[in-house]
Formats: structure tokens, sequence, C-alpha cells
């Protein structure tokens, strides 16, 4: 007879059952590779560490704060001269970055949008001449490219001695505006003079009438099914005429007419600007340039004839007021104009950022048109011939049937060109563009001799402009995507279990989510909250004035406790309302932690400076520490063993700085688009 | 037609009614032209204006790049070029008008042909513009011309140039292999050549699978061919997985399951970082000690005989044959000098390295006594390294000797001096050992790589190291392990959300902070290593996408087949996923041949270093097009051809559907 053990009893643990049994297994693989990449780490530290002791350097962040004693030839919004600090120059770098990063995503887009849709045009030419610059641009180095376009504009260029005199053997284009000279390209600015206030602030409103009358007709089409009330019909045949006028007008306001009829002054610098004089000639032009406008306008749909009309006719009307009441035009061109051996006035956009600008917006946007063209192929083609079975016309089709669906492919990727080129900005320093590569990377390293925090600081910058773009793209996905059996939401271990609350029974999908799921709405509070710490941190590091820098805070103990557990549960309660997303439940409660680290800091600094204190008799460490104090200057941890105290402030800052990127990220890294996909849909096999 | 059709059939259908041909306006080529390129109003203009933009630019570019462009010229340099367009351009104009004597010109040197020519044409262009003839005239003719004309208005003529190709023909080499020595560029070709023959049965299935072996050990062949040296070190490391795979066997035998794998790779691990560099020098001295001897005796017979002079002046007789025979004797004469000298002061360097041995030595044994005198003092001393010896409490030192105590200051310091200078001993003589025992290809230093030979080192190194490091990372971060999945994201999204060329400071400047002090190993290495890492984190990203596009269902079949991690990894969801990505790997590769231009940033001289270093020679300051153009033209082949290349290879892989 036996016995059937129903409860055999568990076998004891021997050593092999670490890595054959699977209860296990993984903790024990895991274990060892936390322990490996721990001693790694370790090993780079203290390598890092020997090797700065022995060349005499520190890991000090205070060389930001000295003077630069270089000049950078290109400074927007900041006060730079050389006798300002590494860390203003760095900001004047970074300001240039964004300046590049700007422009270049502009001109990128359009110029891959036109040749996304050129290529896959049915002319035949077109198409072909396309395909040409897409793969020969593409394929070929960036690098090249944006030497190339330099050379050519250093070497092809006049000098502006060349525009002088009555021998003169280069001259200004577009009615002498613009000169191209190997110095750069000088170009009208303008220039805000009395009642330019106004004139913005109008304009701005306008820009708001027309967000509002937007989701006016949106209301509206729900509410009655009709794009726009009956009475607007015929909005596009009766404004046409009142727009054509209007802009006629301001052709001519900026031209001539404002200046004859409101006595404006020097008329003739506007006129060279337009190229038209007030003749015979110019009224022909202007009256064909009012029949064009007014064949324009009337082709127009009910929607956007109305949208301009906001857009242009109180600008317009603002403008011709303001020079009435004031006298002068609100806002006059400023022309470059030849003094010496150099052009003065205007702006002065230099060789190197043309050049970057040409090359990053072409090579860029051959890229964007590869997405625009996968992007339009993946919208299958009965979704065409079913909207035209229903009757909507073909640029009705488009908006409302083909863009919708094209962009949920177009734009991830797109976003991730916009990173691309970005990134690929940092190439400014070959043609010695003073982007942050070229202040902080380059001069301030060279002049310093801080490789270690530099380019530290440079990957920071990068990679939080990286990461924030990635987190934004990734919010996009997740509200465009379509909602699939699979879609799962958030990460397997979550803080969010912590917090049971109605976001539990809400997935995505939810119709009853998908009202109040916008990605904008609450993009702002959070991107408010960051920079705001952001700020914090970084106005402290680059404090120059040391004791000013001690008494950055000032409070007690439980002041900046009380403040700071405040603001991280505003945060995180904030984030949570909105969100309603367990991710950033995670974030809150993540934030909560760092500060409660922050706030341990200190205490254990004390308890580490009484023990030195007790044993060795010297007083290492500062009794008034606390984690924002006057740590920065000196940090101890790569000088030996009184690491701990002094290095427990940077500790929480350098981690707070880290763990905030990681959140971003990982709240970011949700699902990506599949790459794959996408390639197959390029190479023209979906 | 349904009409006729119901009269003539009365219910049903018995025949087709023959298809009838197109309407001809729906057919040919004129359909096809209002089709494709007249459809509308808008198309026609943009028609139009393309092929206008067409008809206008490309007979200009072969103009320029073909017909007026100038090759195997006399003189190397960019006035010469301008030189040859200009005559031509006279030499027609003056054909034209009939002028006599042009062949004598011709017979001139190029660059006095215009010079020639230019007072023969002031006549007949003079008559010209007096005859109401649109002309531009040269700015040469403006004096003349006035005094013949009088009120003629004169501009420049219009020069047009070709392309100066022969920039490209002087710097060919110098864009090939950078400044390698020119007499061991065999070595370089040869590896390009063998890197064919490693890749022939990677490419095609065709070729002997024996064949793999040799891609195996390609890698370290191609280091040894073109970087020179020692023959030990590739050898030790080519040996590296034999002894990884002698580990693993060995406890296999004790059935320790994966801690042997584990141990191998611990093994290899070590082996590689502390024992390959050591047991290289330890040859190397080895078969110097026994050498040296018999190569002082032949370096000093040499230099004692004429026979450098002879070799020197058969050698340059051979190379230069049109010089005279003094300025041969003087080249020889210098070129024997510098080697005579060079071969001297090598002899010197061997000759003192017995001394420099026993002085090394004798220096060793004086510190170790003086370490072992001070010993209580030191570990004193290195208790407190943030502070100076002089500034210690010398109370600290109270039960000490006081001999030792009195000048323990001056004393440790001369002690670290010594020991900094036994450093700089030992580095020159392992350098000397490393002539003395050389077994293998003369050295080349990195610094001469450049041209396409260093963007081929860099790309094809960061194209066969990043798909091996990319799967695992790509695997890490499908992986159910938290570390192991963190660690993976970690690494991806920071070497992602970094543009390359702070990775390529990290590698000039910042790299060698991270490695044992001591070590340096030369800048191209660390490019390739940085490379390697930034290639493999995109790479990660693609392979996860053809991961993720698997369906589940290939996952739960190989758990259900009973196959482990690995088994089913490698036997059911890489091939696939990797067939699935394949696109996305050439993109990458493609990506990454033309990030290798930015080493030109941290001073390397890739062809576009090579480019700048042309554009600032006098002879050629100032060119563009051709520089570029030709450069361009070398990516734009290998990257088109490898997405052409990967078009085909999905299509033959393409099994599954279509």
């Amino acid at each position: 007879m036996s016995e059937i053990a129903t409860n055999a009893p568990a076998p004891a643990f021997r050593v092999d059952m670490l890595w054959t049994d699977s209860r296990y297994r993984s903790r024990f693989f895991q274990v060892i590779a936390f322990v490996v990449f721990i001693a790694a780490i370790f090993w780079l530290a203290t390598n890092a560490k020997t090797n700065l002791e022995t060349l005499g350097k520190d890991f000090g962040f205070v060389f930001m704060t000295q003077p630069s004693s270089y000049d950078i030839n290109q400074v927007l919004l900041v006060d730079y001269t050389s006798r300002s600090s590494h860390s203003t120059a760095a900001i004047v770098g970074i300001l240039n970055t964004l300046l590049i990063a700007f422009f270049g995503c502009i001109a990128a887009t359009i110029v891959g949008v036109l040749a996304g849709v050129a290529r896959l045009s049915k002319n035949w030419v077109i198409a072909r001449l396309m395909t040409v610059y897409i793969e020969g641009v593409r394929n070929i180095p960036v690098l090249l490219q944006i030497l190339l376009w330099y050379a050519i504009f250093i070497e092809t260029l006049p000098q502006p001695r060349a525009f002088k005199g009555d021998t003169a053997t280069a001259s200004m284009v577009f009615g002498d505006a613009v000169a191209a000279t190997n110095r750069g390209f000088y170009l009208p600015g303008p220039v805000f003079v009395e009642g330019s206030f106004w004139l913005v602030l109008v304009f701005i409103l306008s820009v708001v009438g027309i967000v509002l009358f937007g989701r006016w007709t949106t209301e509206y089409q729900r509410r009655t099914g009709d794009m726009v009330p009956p009475q607007l019909r015929a909005a596009p045949m009766l404004l046409a005429p009142v727009l054509a006028a209007v802009v006629t007008f301001l052709v001519w306001s900026t031209g001539l007419l404002v200046f004859d009829i409101f006595g404006g002054a020097d008329g003739a610098e506007a006129a060279r600007f337009l190229g038209l004089e007030m003749t015979l000639d110019g009224a022909v032009v202007h009256v064909a340039l009012f029949a064009l406008l007014c064949f324009v306008f009337s082709r127009l749909s009910e929607t956007a004839a109305i949208r301009t009309a906001i857009l242009i006719v109180p600008v317009t009307l603002a403008f011709g007021l303001l020079a009435l009441i004031y006298g002068t035009n609100p806002m006059v061109w400023d022309f470059p104009t030849l003094k010496g051996f150099n052009f003065d006035g205007g702006i002065h956009a230099r060789n190197s950022f043309v050049a970057l600008w040409f090359a990053l917006s072409l090579y860029t946007g051959a890229f964007i048109a590869e997405n625009v063209r996968a992007g339009i192929m993946a919208v299958a083609k009965g979704q065409t011939e079913a909207a035209f079975a229903l009757g909507l016309r073909p640029k009705r089709t488009m908006n409302l049937i083909i863009l919708p669906q094209a962009l949920r492919v177009i734009i991830p990727p797109l976003i991730s060109q916009y990173l691309n080129l970005t990134k690929n900005s940092s190439l400014a320093i070959a043609v010695g563009y003073m982007d942050v590569t070229a202040t902080l990377g380059g001069i301030t390293l060279n002049q310093t001799g801080k490789e270690m925090q530099t380019i530290l600081l440079l990957m920071a910058f990068y990679l939080s402009i990286s990461l924030t773009i990635s987190f934004v793209m990734n919010l996009y996905n997740e509200n465009v995507k379509l909602v699939e059996r699979t879609s799962s939401y958030g990460f397997g271990l979550s803080f969010a279990n912590l917090f049971k609350g109605p976001w539990d029974n809400m997935r995505k999908g939810d119709a009853k989510m998908r009202e109040d799921y916008g990605v904008w709405g609450w993009m702002i509070p959070i991107a408010l909250f960051y920079a705001f710490w952001l700020g914090i941190m970084l106005h402290y590091v680059f404090i120059e004035d040391l004791s000013e820098r001690a008494s950055y805070f000032t409070w007690t103990t439980y002041n900046q406790l009380i403040a700071l557990l405040m603001i991280a549960m505003a945060g995180g309660v904030l984030s949570t309302i909105m969100l309603k997303g367990s991710r950033f439940i995670d974030l809150a409660v993540v934030e909560f932690i760092v500060f409660l680290c922050a706030v341990a800091a200190a205490p254990l600094q004390r308890l580490w400076d009484s023990l030195a204190w007790i044993f060795t008799g010297s007083e290492f460490g500062r009794a008034d520490v606390f984690p924002f104090g006057d740590v920065m200057p000196e940090i101890g941890f790569l000088q030996g063993l009184s690491w701990v105290p002094e290095a427990s402030a940077v500790f929480v800052i350098v981690t707070g700085a880290a763990i905030r990127i990681a959140i971003i990220a990982y709240a970011g890294l949700g699902t990506r688009p599949n790459v794959t996909y996408l390639n197959r849909i390029r190479e023209g096999r979906a | 037609m349904s009409d006729t059709h119901a009269r003539t059939v009365r219910y049903v259908a018995e025949s087709f009614i023959e298809p009838s041909p197109p309407p001809p306006s729906s057919k040919g080529a004129i359909h096809w032209m209002r089709e494709n390129l007249f459809s509308s109003f808008t198309n026609a203009i943009l028609t139009i204006l393309s092929i206008a933009l067409v008809v206008w630019l490309v007979p200009q570019l072969i103009d320029w790049a073909i017909v007026k462009a100038v090759v195997s010229p006399e003189i190397y340099s960019r006035r010469y070029c301008y030189d040859v367009n200009e005559s031509a351009q006279l030499m027609g104009l003056a054909s034209s008008f009939g002028i006599a004597g042009l062949a004598e010109i011709g017979a001139l040197p190029v660059s006095e042909q215009v010079d020639a020519l230019k007072p023969l044409l002031v006549a007949p262009m003079g008559q010209q513009a007096l005859a109401g003839l649109e002309l531009t005239l040269p700015a040469w003719l403006t004096g003349p011309m006035t005094a013949a004309a009088g009120q003629a208005t004169v501009s420049g003529i219009e020069y047009h140039y070709g392309a100066c190709w022969s920039v490209i023909q002087e710097r060919f080499n110098q864009f090939v292999f950078g400044f390698y020595p020119a007499d061991l560029y065999w070595r370089p070709i040869l590896a390009f050549l063998g890197l064919g023959l490693a890749l022939a049965p990677v490419l095609f299935n065709a070729v002997p699978r024996k064949l793999l072996w040799f891609t195996a050990v390609y890698p370290a062949v191609a280091y040894f061919l073109i970087w020179g040296g020692n023959v030990w070190g590739p050898l030790l490391v080519i040996a590296t997985p034999l002894i990884a795979y002698l580990v693993y066997k060995l406890l296999d035998l004790f059935d320790a399951g994966v801690v042997s794998v584990l141990a191998a790779i611990a093994a290899a691990v070590l082996w590689l970082m502390f024992i390959v560099a050591p047991l290289d020098g330890a040859i190397t001295r080895i078969i110097g000690d026994a050498r040296y001897d018999g190569t002082v005796e032949t370096m000093a017979a040499e230099l004692e005989g004429e026979g450098i002079e002879d070799r020197f002046a058969a050698e340059v007789a051979e190379e230069f044959p049109d010089l005279t025979a003094e300025q041969r004797a003087a080249m020889a004469a210098e070129l024997a000098g510098e080697y005579r000298n060079e071969q001297t002061r090598l002899l010197e360097e061997f000759r003192s390295l017995p001394e420099r041995i026993a002085e090394v030595d004798a220096m060793k044994a004086e510190i170790a006594a003086e370490r072992e005198a001070l010993a209580e003092a030191i570990s004193i001393i290195e208790t407190y390294p943030d502070v100076a010896p002089a500034d210690l409490d010398p109370s600290l030192f109270s039960d000490l000797d006081p001999a030792i105590t009195e000048n323990l200051v001056t004393r440790y310091a001369a002690l670290l001096d010594t020991e900094g200078r036994i450093a700089g001993l030992e580095s020159r003589i392992d350098a000397i050992y490393s002539r003395l025992g050389l077994v293998g290809l003369e050295e080349v230093e990195s610094a001469r790589l450049g041209g396409f030979l260093l963007t081929m080192i860099i790309g094809v190194v960061g194209i066969t190291g990043s798909l091996p490091i990319g799967i695992l990372l790509a695997l890490g971060r499908k992986s159910n392990l938290f570390v192991v999945r963190t660690i993976a994201t970690m690494f991806i999204e920071f070497i992602r959300g970094v543009p390359l060329i702070t990775l390529l400071f990290v590698a000039s400047t910042l790299l060698a902070y991270f490695l044992p002090p001591g070590t340096s190993f030369d800048l191209v290495l660390r490019v390739l290593i940085m490379v390697t890492l930034f290639a493999s984190a995109y790479m990660a990203e693609v392979i996860r996408g053809g991961l993720a596009a698997l369906p589940q269902g290939q996952y739960e079949a190989a758990d259900a087949m009973g196959l482990n991690y690995w088994q089913s990894m490698r036997l059911i969801i890489l091939p696939q996923a990797l067939k699935i990505s394949i696109p996305g790997i050439v993109n990458t590769f493609i990506g990454l041949f033309k990030d290798t231009t930015l080493v030109v940033i941290i001073g390397l001289s890739d062809p576009l270093g090579v480019i700048n270093q042309i554009r600032g020679d006098v002879n050629w300051g100032g060119m563009v097009w051709e520089l570029f153009s030709f450069v361009a033209l070398f990516f734009f082949i290998f990257c088109f051809g490898m997405s052409r290349y990967s078009m085909h290879l999905e299509r033959k892989l393409a099994t599954d559907r279509r």
C-alpha cells in the first residue's frame, strides 16, 4: 500500500538549484548582472578618480562661474561679453543650438512635405526629379553637405567690398534689400517703433480669434452637421475683394501709399524693398495683384476665407490707424547698407548659420519626404474610393480622410527626424557656428581643461532634449494609436498598485476616457513643474558668488522639509488628477522618495561628521551643510576617504536630476512605432 | 451597346463580343504624356519648368565635368587648369577669326599661351565690336579697345572653366590611404581583399562553409596587416575563444552547468585584460634578447660600409630618370644621410639597452630597501591621502625612530620621484625591445591612417561590432529580468539621446580617464570603440522592432517545444526577427557609414580631412566642387549600393508572403 504524498516536502536547497531551478534562476542571474554592473561602474569611477587625482584635476563646477574670456560671434537674447562666465557662454550656445534647430525643423518640414508629395505625384518628371534629390541627398554624409555649402558661400560669393562704388562687380538682390557676401547674408530686419505694441496685440488677438472660430465651427458641425451656417456659404465670394484690397493695401502701405497719405517718412526705402516705384507701372502691377488675389481668395473654402479674413483684416486696419495716429508706420524695415567696407543695419545671417541651415534642412527634408510618402501610401486605396463613393470632393477627401490617417504614421518618425536634426546641429562646430557644442564642448573645454564636467553637461543637455522629445512623441502615440486587443498599458511594475482608484478600470480605448485624455492640456503643468525644478538647480549651480551660493537656501530644516513635501505632493496630485494614468503616479511617488532622500541626507551628513570628529579628532565636515548648501565648490568624493559627507548633497542633486530624467524616459518609453513596418512601406512593398 | 445586344439575342448571350481596341486618345505616347505630364494646368507648368531645369543644368554639368575637364596635366596646380581652359577658349576664338600661326602658339607651354594669344585677338575683336556685334570682350582688352573704338563699352570676357580633376589625380593616394607609407600600400589592399574573402561566406550561400574559419580570424589578421607590429598580440587575441572553450570543457567535466559558461566568459575577459599584454611583452623580450648581439653587429657593419650610399643612388636612379646626374647625386646623398642618422640613433639606443636595464634594476633594489625602511611612516602618510606629508601632524609619527622622522618628507618625495623615473625608463626599454624583438610587420601609427581607408576601417568595424552587441542589447531590453532590462534600456536611451560628436569627444578626451591609470591606446581604437557602441544602440532598437513584429505565438510555440531561452532565440525567434529587420539594419549601416565622416572634427584625416588639407594647399586653394563631388560620389556609391543590396536580400528572404 502506497501512500500518495499530497504535500511533497520541498527538496532541500542545493547550490546548483540557483541556476537549475526556475524558482531561483531569474533572481540569481539578476543578482549576478547587478553585481557585475555595479562592479563595472565602480571600476570606471575608481579609475576616473585616480586619473583625475594624478593630473591634479577636481570634479567641481566652479569653473563655470569664471570669466570665459572668449568672444562669440552670434549672441541672442543674453548679454554676453568675453568677461561673462562660462555658464553664460554655454547658455548662449544653447540658444544658438535651439535657433538652428527651430529654423531647420521648419524648413525641413516644408522641403520634406513638398518633396514627399511630389515624389508620389502622377507627374513623371517631377517624381523622377524628386527621387534624384532624395536618393542623392540621403546617401551623402551630412557633414560633407554642410562643409560644401559653407565652402560655396565662402569661395563663390563676392566680398562686401565688391558692392562698393560705381564699378561695383556685385549687386544686391530683391530691390537692393538682400546682400549675399562671403561674410554672410544681409537681410532687411523689421524695426518695431512707436505703436507697434498695439499692432502685435491685434495680431495675437487675431490668432486667438482664429482658434476660437475653429472651435466654434467644429462645435457647430457636431451640432448641426453643416460645416458653417448657410448664410456664410457665400463668404469666399464676398470676402475675396475685401481681402484682395486689404493685401494690396498692405503691400502698398509698407511701400508707398501710407507714407504719401499719412505723411510717413522715407517711403523710398520701402519702395526699394519691393522694387516698385509709384508710377504707372506700379499701378498696373497693383491692379494685376488685386485681380490675382481676388481669384485666389474666391477659390478658398468658407472656413479658410473667414480665417484669412480674421488674420489679416484687423492687422491691416490697425496698421493704417496706428500710422494715422502716430504719424509713422508702427513697423518699418531696417535695410542693410554699405558702410565703409562692410554692410551695416538689418539682419546679418552668417555664412556658417546659413550653410548649416541649408544643409540640415535639405538633408533632413529628404528623410521627412520619405516619411511623408510612407504615411500617404500607408492609407489604403479603399479609403479614397470610399470617400469618393460618399461624394466627397478630392480636397475634402485629402483633408478629412487621408491626412488624419496618414498623420498617424507620419508624425512619430517626423518628430524623431526633428530630433536627428537637433543632434546633427552639433556639427556646427565644423563650420564655426557657435552652438553649445562649440562653446561648452569646444572653447570652454579647451580653455579650462575640464573635459569630464563639460562633456557631462553637454551630454545632459542633448539627453534632456532627446528624452523630452521622445516623451512628447510617445504621448502622441498613446493618443492616436489604434485600440487593439493587445494594447496593454504601462509597465508590469508600478506604484499604482498602491493607490487603488478609478483609473484602475480605465484603460486606453474606453470611450469615457477619450474625452479628457488630451495630451496638450496636461503637458503644460508637467513641463512647468520640471522647468521650475531644473531652473532652481541650474540657477544654484551657476551662482557666481560663493557666499551668495551658501545662502541660496536660508530656510531652516523644517521649512525646507515642508516646502519640498508640499511641492512634491502638489506635483504628484496634480499629475495624478490630470493624467489618471498609473505612470504618473509612479512619477509622483518617486519624486517624493527623492525629496525624502534629500531631507535625509542632512542628518546623515551630521552623523558622519560627528563620527569623523569622534574618531579622528579633526573637523572634516561643515556643521550646517544642507542638501542644497555650499557643497558644489569642492566635491569631495574624488578626494579620498571623506567623500560621504561632502558628496551627500551632490548626490541628491545629481541623482535627483538623473531620476527625473529617468522618469521622463520611463514615462515616455512606451510603445514605439513599428519600425519594420515603416521601412517596408518606405521600400514600397506594403 | 446593350440595346444592340438585346436585339440580336433573345434571352442570353451565346457569344462574347470581341473586345474593341481602345480609342486612339487613350493609348500610346500622347496618352501617356497627357496622363503623366500635362494632366492639369499646374502639372503642365511644373513639367515644363522641370524639363527646362534639366535641359539647363545637365549640359552645363557635362561640359564642366567631362568636356572642359582637365586631366593628366603637366603641372599639378589649379593655375594650370585655368590656363588650359583659358587658352582653349581663346584658341577657339582666334581660329574663328582665321588668325594664322596658332600651331606655333599651341606648341608653347600652356601657361604662356594665353599671353601669346591676347595681342593677336585685339584687332579682330575690336572690329567685331565696331561692326555692332554683341560681343563681350575681355577686361584686358579695355585699354586697346577704348583707343581703337572710342565709344564702345566693354566688359570682361567670361571664361568657362571645367573641372580640374588633376587635383584628384595628384592626391588620389592620399584620398585612399591618408598618410600611410607608400611602400606599404600592399598591406591595406591585402586587408581589403581579405575582407571580401571573409564576407563571401556570410553574404553568399554558394561559398564553401569552411571559409567561415577565415571570417572568424579575419579581424585579427586585418588589424595585424594595417597596424603592423608584433604578431603575438593578434595571435593571442585569436586564441581567446580557444581559452574560453578549454575552460568551459574543463568545468563541464564537473557538470557545472551554467557556471561553466560564466566561467568561460570570465576567463576570456581575464585573458584579454590581464594576460595578453604581459605575455606579448615577455615573448618580445625573449626574442629581443636572443637577437640583440646579431642585430647590433649587423647595424654597426652596415653603418661602417658604403653600402647605404650605393643603395640609395641606385634607387634614385631608378625612380627619377628625368633628373640630371648632379640632382640625383644630391638627392641620394640627402636620403642616405637621413637614413644614416636614423640608423645611428637607433643603434645607440640599442647599445644603451643593457645599461638602462642595469640602471633600472639598481634603482629598484635601492627603493625596495628604502620602502622597507620607511614602511611604517609610509603607511601613516598614505592613511591621509588628502594631506600633504609636510602638513601632517608630527605627533602621528611620535612612535617611530627619530632617524626616520627627521628627513621623512624629503625621503618620501625622493622615493616617489624615483618610482616615476623607473616607470619612464621601463617604458623606454619596452619601446626599444618592441623594435628589437619585432616578429611581424613594420608598425604603422594610427595617425598615418586616413582617407577612405580610415572610413572603411571605422565603417566595417562599427558594422560588424554593432550587430552582435545590438542583438544582445535588444534581447536584454526585451528580457523578463528587471535588472537586465533596465540596464539595457538605460544604455540604449543614453546613447541614442546624445549626438555622435559628443561620444567622439569622449573618445578623444575622456575615455582615457575611465581606464586603469597608465593605459593608453591610440585615438583610432578609442574612436572604434565609441562608434561601435553608438551603432549598437541604434541596431538594438531596429532588432527590437523585429522582435516585436513577431507574433506572440512564435515565442509560445518555441516554449511549447521545450526549447530553453537561448535555443528558442537562436533557432526560432532571431532568424525570423533579423529577417524582418533587414531594411532597418542596413539603414543603420548606411547611417553609420555616413557618420564616420564626423571623425574629422576630432582631428583624424578621413576624406573630409584630406579635403581640408588640400584646400589649405597653395596650389589648390579655393577648390570646392571637384573635391567634394569626388568624396560625395564615393559615399553615394557605397550607401546606395548597400540600400539596393538590402532590397535584393529582402526579396530573396521573403519566403512567407507575397
